[in-house]
């Protein structure tokens, strides 16, 4: 019987490290950009220090409305979500002139704020669009996920001891500190890992699992989301010009009938069109469940189209696993909780990814594919931070009247991560690591610095994490440093021989 | 404040009753007779510290919160067990004081 046990666990530990390995470097991309996001509208201030001014939810959004009537006058529709304690500005995208823009809109004037840019957006995109077109990265990002939650699941019935190693970490002995510190990251927050992972999949099930929506509603599958959000009013442009009518009164309607609670997202569908429509949604910022109500009015008469709110106990139960996920209701301590779960998880990742090669070497030469996997997780994990940095650098020095400015942010963080990968593959990873941790330490300071010279001292905040990550990196790389100039320590087996 | 501080104590109890950290306690303890117990009653403080997180009006919040501090709290036993137990002791008394706090606070 035991016999039987030790071999499952075997096939468990071998399907944890293949599964770890094939997808390691897409994992690590998602969840640091995920645990990025948690900080989306956090990292949008700091990337738009001149946009300083606030304003209240309902007058924000209607000043938003009023800038978009003169200049998107032929979208098709303004998808809006409104400022509050965290955001100042009004997230903007809308199509204009055949090209699908996000833009952050002045809270008092409107407009979008002078240094156009995607800030945390970015980051929020790259968690599972991996900058790749609909649906392949979105797919990729699903299949990741199921991998990722296969690889918790064999994690756990691989390791004998969760308990007594849940406490031990041994440095400075290679491949057991290795072992130990992936297995503490791991177990030290693993029901956050599962939580995180499971929800993560169901947020994209829809596009994974598509079936029963397929039995169920063939190809309508508007029939689908109006079921969904039956508050949510559909109509299809009437082709007869009618103006607007003012939004603000809508949207204190709005808030009256959610019991007093803000607004979040505001949707104005056929803007221009006698067949307008306003849809309000009430904030997720309160509750666990995401979109718990929504109203929508005409948007010429400004009279009650729909109104709805969520009691369904099954979009409920949805609701809240999506909303676990997205953690926008996650107060400030909260919200740092999840951002250390996510830290250990992508750091889990990244000791799995070099734990696999150590493992390999300490038994025999390395085989052709680990030595190219060894250079890979160089440039890959260290490519990854690189161009998260570089992004921060390109949107302190770009100019501001530079045109497409945001999406050149992008490619520059794009063609940073590309470099560094490149570097990374090229280098002796010995050299490799540090020369990569080593720029993405000056690149944090440096940002950090860029931070504090051009940025009011409420936007502090985030250059001083930059600084600290800049300092622990330093000190990481010192010793790395010292590593590389010490003398090559003899193979074990050498060495026993020799013994 | 007060489920921080029994998760915690918990912890810290759970890696002291395992004879690798043992030093985390004084030898004259005589812990390795009562290893056992203080298993028990790691479990139990555990345990306790769930149960307060929950009886609460807010109970899915705290429950999201309990699962980040058993991260952050066997953190702090593992970085103290690694490099310097006396921090791990200081954080007992520490949370010793939370619970205090939080039973005779407001």
């Amino acid at each position: 019987m035991s016999a039987v046990r030790e071999g499952a666990r075997q096939v468990m530990a071998w399907l944890h490290g293949w599964t770890g390995l094939l997808l390691g470097h897409v994992l690590f991309l998602m969840c640091l950009a995920g645990t990025l996001s948690l900080f989306k509208p956090e990292i949008g201030r700091w990337m738009r220090p001149e946009a300083v001014a606030t304003a209240a939810p309902v007058d924000a959004v209607a000043a938003a409305t009023g800038w978009l009537a003169k200049n998107a006058k032929d979208s098709t529709g303004w998808y809006l979500t409104a400022p509050d304690g965290r955001a100042n500005t009004v997230e903007a995208a809308y199509d204009s002139g055949g090209e699908f823009l996000y833009r952050a809109l002045d809270p008092v004037t409107g407009a979008p704020v002078a240094r156009e840019t995607m800030g945390g957006e970015f980051f929020y995109r790259l968690h599972f669009e991996l900058q790749l077109p609909f649906p392949w990265g979105r797919l990729l990002a699903s299949l990741a996920a199921l991998v990722m939650l296969v690889a918790l699941i064999t994690g756990i019935i691989a390791h004998r001891r969760i308990f007594r190693d849940f406490f031990t970490f041994r440095p400075a002995k290679g491949q057991r500190s290795w072992l130990d510190g992936h297995n503490a990251l791991g177990v030290l927050s693993l029901p956050f890992h599962l939580m995180i992972t499971f929800t993560g999949l169901v947020t994209l099930a829809s596009l994974s699992m598509p079936w029963p929506i397929t039995a169920n509603y063939g190809d309508e599958l508007m029939a689908m989301y109006q079921e969904l959000t039956p508050g949510l009013a559909n109509r299809s442009p009437a082709g007869t010009r009618a103006p607007l009518a003012p939004v603000a009164p809508m949207l204190r309607e709005a808030e009256r009938r959610f019991g007093g609670a803000p607004i979040g997202r505001v949707y104005v569908v056929n803007p221009g069109d006698a067949a307008a429509v306003v849809t309000v949604f009430r904030s997720d910022a309160a509750q666990i469940g995401f979109t718990p109500a929504e109203i929508s009015f005409d948007g010429v008469t400004g009279k009650v189209l729909a109104e709805w709110t969520e009691n369904r106990p099954a979009v409920k139960t949805y609701n809240v696993v999506y909303g676990l996920h997205m953690a926008r209701f996650a107060p400030g301590v909260l919200r740092w909780l999840y951002f250390l779960g996510g830290a250990m998880l992508t750091l889990a990742i990244a000791t799995g990814l070099v734990l696999w090669v150590v493992k390999r070497r300490e038994r025999a030469p390395l085989s052709l594919g680990n030595r190219l996997l060894e250079r890979l997780n160089a440039g890959a994990i260290g490519g990854v931070l690189l161009g998260s940095v570089a992004y921060l650098w390109a949107n302190r020095l770009l100019p501001l009247e530079l045109p497409g400015r945001a999406e050149v942010e992008v490619s520059i963080a794009l063609w940073s991560a590309t470099v560094s990968l490149v570097a990374g593959a090229a280098l002796r990873p010995a050299i490799a690591w540090p020369a990569l941790l080593g720029a993405l330490a000056l690149g944090c300071a440096g940002a950090g610095l860029l931070g504090f010279a051009t940025s009011g001292v409420g936007q502090w905040g985030m250059s001083l994490m930059l600084v600290a990550t800049a300092t622990a990196l330093s000190l990481i790389v010192r010793r790395q440093i010292r590593a590389l100039r010490a003398p090559p320590a003899p193979r074990r087996g050498r060495a026993r021989a020799a013994a | 404040m007060i489920f921080g501080g029994l998760l915690y104590l918990g912890l810290f109890a759970l890696a002291a009753s395992m004879g690798r950290h043992a030093q985390l306690l004084p030898a004259h303890w005589g812990l390795a007779k009562r290893a056992a117990r203080l298993r028990l009653a790691a479990w139990l403080l555990i345990l306790a510290s769930l149960v307060i997180a929950l009886w609460s009006p807010d109970w899915a919040l705290r429950l999201l919160s309990w699962i980040g501090l058993v991260a952050v709290a066997g953190g702090i036993v593992l970085l103290s067990l690694t490099y310097g137990v006396r921090w791990a002791r200081s954080a007992a008394l520490l949370a010793i004081a939370l619970v205090v706090a939080g039973l005779v606070g407001p």
